[in-house]
């Protein structure tokens, strides 16, 4: 296995480092084209063409060793296949957050690794104009996580459900003991629909993209203090799901 | 291409009336507290075996479908009933006891079937929403059908687990088909002691091990039996597939969408047995049950 391979070689005692340079570059792609050709400034295409603009990465990892080998994941299970350009370029497409690592090794020079993240915003028209939330109360910020997370997943049915669950317990939240059984009980509220996502939903990733963005902004109105009560929780909630709302569908 | 349950499948003598307490492949005092976590709440487990008969320690399956002409899906061998046990069975005999069950009888009350049925079965599993198929079964050669409808599962977004076979290993590869398919999850089998059991079949295609020898689950005839085999550790290594998927879900985690994506949860959740690395014997290694479900469960984090 690579992995193992590498270990072995750096127990060796006069091993230096190969150097990699590894990074990233915002790009906009044009998919969907037949036939392409440029002629006179313009990109003529077959009739069938239906073109849609991508956000895509070109991924530029130089290295002086022998061997490189570049991977991209969305996830720490799901790998990405790369598309390569040239000997240094690989194209990544996709919607979502990335790490992309590269590992080089040279018997003479050694061995290196780096690793990026690039965010991307993935194939289609451009998203539908935001309307601002309707009642973001003290916790707009709230709001914009929520809604900037659903956003970037583009899962309708499973932000409209999470929006039914929140506005069903948000009215129970305000009389409940603690802040710490109002939180549990959201928690439940929430893990209960994403364990009920089925088909495409299920592809979605629910706890990078939303729940810990979410997670990380709640904590810090916490510590500094917006976030006491168990009525104060009750209004992050309802941000919360006003931040969802911008992407629920009407039905189920 | 004829498929069969793995040879030299062991069955003990030994039946009892009553599960003992503390199965060695599933200790209470590790098992209740990853049970207490997750139980494989809505997550479908297939099984495509010899059917399966009613029991206590069963779920009543939620779909079930017979793929032998002239049999129904009631199990006439024991072989799927004993699978089905240890992998969603209830009151401590299986890995996923709350997880929901599919049972397709691709294999006869004689212990065989034919690929067409079996690729029958695995697409009807994934229509179904199967998210683990479980198949302890095997042949000796590859299936273009058999191998499609795989594929077809995970386009579905189901992991297909297969048992290596019970052939042994003395340096030639003796994976059979369908475990050896690149895009099916290829399951081997230990012992109680951890160590790899003598019949699990090797070769570079081993994805990872899990118990397979002395495994008491249910009986056909009522009551509980111990069988050896590959046939065994394969469900029990779905029913931990669908304890990780329940708790992915759960979560809010992307779904494997690809064998490869699983290799990798294995090279980093799986205790390095055997040679170092993935090797012949063990695979990946013996999953780390209670290390994936604490880690999955996120109890590092105090949701706010």
């Amino acid at each position: 296995m690579f992995a193992r391979s590498i270990l072995i070689v750096l127990l060796l005692p006069s091993i230096c480092l190969a150097q990699i340079d590894l990074s990233a570059t915002k790009s906009k792609a044009i998919a969907g084209l037949f036939d392409p050709q440029i002629v006179a400034g313009r990109i003529l295409v077959a009739e069938k063409s239906t073109p849609t603009v991508a956000e895509v990465a070109i991924i530029q990892c130089v290295a002086p060793a022998k061997f490189v080998r570049v991977k991209a994941r969305k996830s720490l299970y799901e790998s990405v296949e790369l598309t390569r350009i040239d000997d240094t370029h690989w194209l990544l497409e996709g919607t979502g957050r990335f790490s992309v690592e590269a590992t080089s090794f040279d018997p003479e020079v050694g061995v290196d690794e780096a690793q990026i993240e690039v965010i991307l915003g993935g194939v289609g028209p451009p998203p539908p104009p935001v309307e601002p939330p309707t009642n973001p109360g003290n916790f707009a910020d709230i709001a914009k996580v929520s809604r900037d997370g659903a956003s970037s997943l583009n899962d309708p049915l499973t932000a409209n459900r999470l929006v039914e669950a929140l506005k069903a317990i948000q009215p129970k939240i305000a009389s409940m003991e603690t802040l710490q059984v109002a939180q549990s009980a959201v928690v439940l509220e929430i893990e209960t629909v994403l364990r009920q996502r089925t088909g495409e939903s299920r592809t979605k990733d629910w706890l990078g993209l939303w729940r810990r963005p979410l997670n990380n902004a709640i904590e810090a109105a916490k510590a500094s203090g917006r976030i006491k009560s168990p009525s104060d929780y009750a209004a992050v909630v309802a941000a919360m799901a006003t931040g969802l709302e911008s992407q629920a569908t009407g039905g189920r | 291409m004829d498929y069969f349950l793995p040879p030299d499948l062991i069955v003990h003598d030994q039946v009892f009336a009553s599960a003992p307490n503390n199965l060695w492949h599933l200790p209470r005092d590790t098992w209740d507290k990853i049970w207490s976590k997750v139980k494989g709440e809505n997550v479908r487990v297939a099984v495509l075996d010899t059917g399966v008969v009613d029991h206590p320690d069963l779920p009543k399956p939620v779909e079930s479908r017979s793929f032998i002409n002239g049999q129904t899906v009631t199990d006439g061998n024991g072989h799927g009933t004993h699978c089905c046990g240890t992998s969603v069975g209830r009151n401590g005999i299986g890995v996923a006891p709350a997880a929901e069950l599919l049972v397709g009888k691709v294999l006869s009350n004689q212990g065989s079937g034919g690929s067409p049925g079996i690729a029958a079965g695995i697409r009807w599993a994934a229509d179904q929403g199967a998210d683990v198929i479980s198949m302890s079964l095997g042949g000796g050669g590859s299936d273009p059908e058999t191998n499609q409808a795989i594929d077809y599962a995970w386009s579905k977004g189901a992991i297909t687990n297969v048992a290596a076979g019970n052939a042994g290993y003395n340096g030639a590869d003796t994976i059979g088909w369908p475990a050896k398919y690149i895009n099916a999850i290829c399951n081997g089998a230990t012992r109680s002691d951890g160590q790899i059991a003598s019949f699990s079949s090797g070769g570079r295609r081993l994805d990872w091990a899990t118990p397979g020898e002395q495994i008491i689950s249910a009986s056909y005839r009522g009551g509980y039996v111990a069988m050896s085999g590959t046939s065994m550790a394969t469900p029990f290594g779905s029913g931990l597939l669908a304890l990780i998927v329940s708790l992915m879900r759960r979560e809010g985690m992307p779904r494997f969408t690809a064998a490869e994506a699983v290799r990798k949860f294995f090279e980093q959740w799986c205790e390095d047995r055997g040679q170092p690395g993935r090797d012949v014997r063990f695979g990946f290694g013996v999953p780390r049950a209670a290390d994936i479900v604490a880690a999955l469960v996120n109890d590092d984090i105090v949701w706010a």
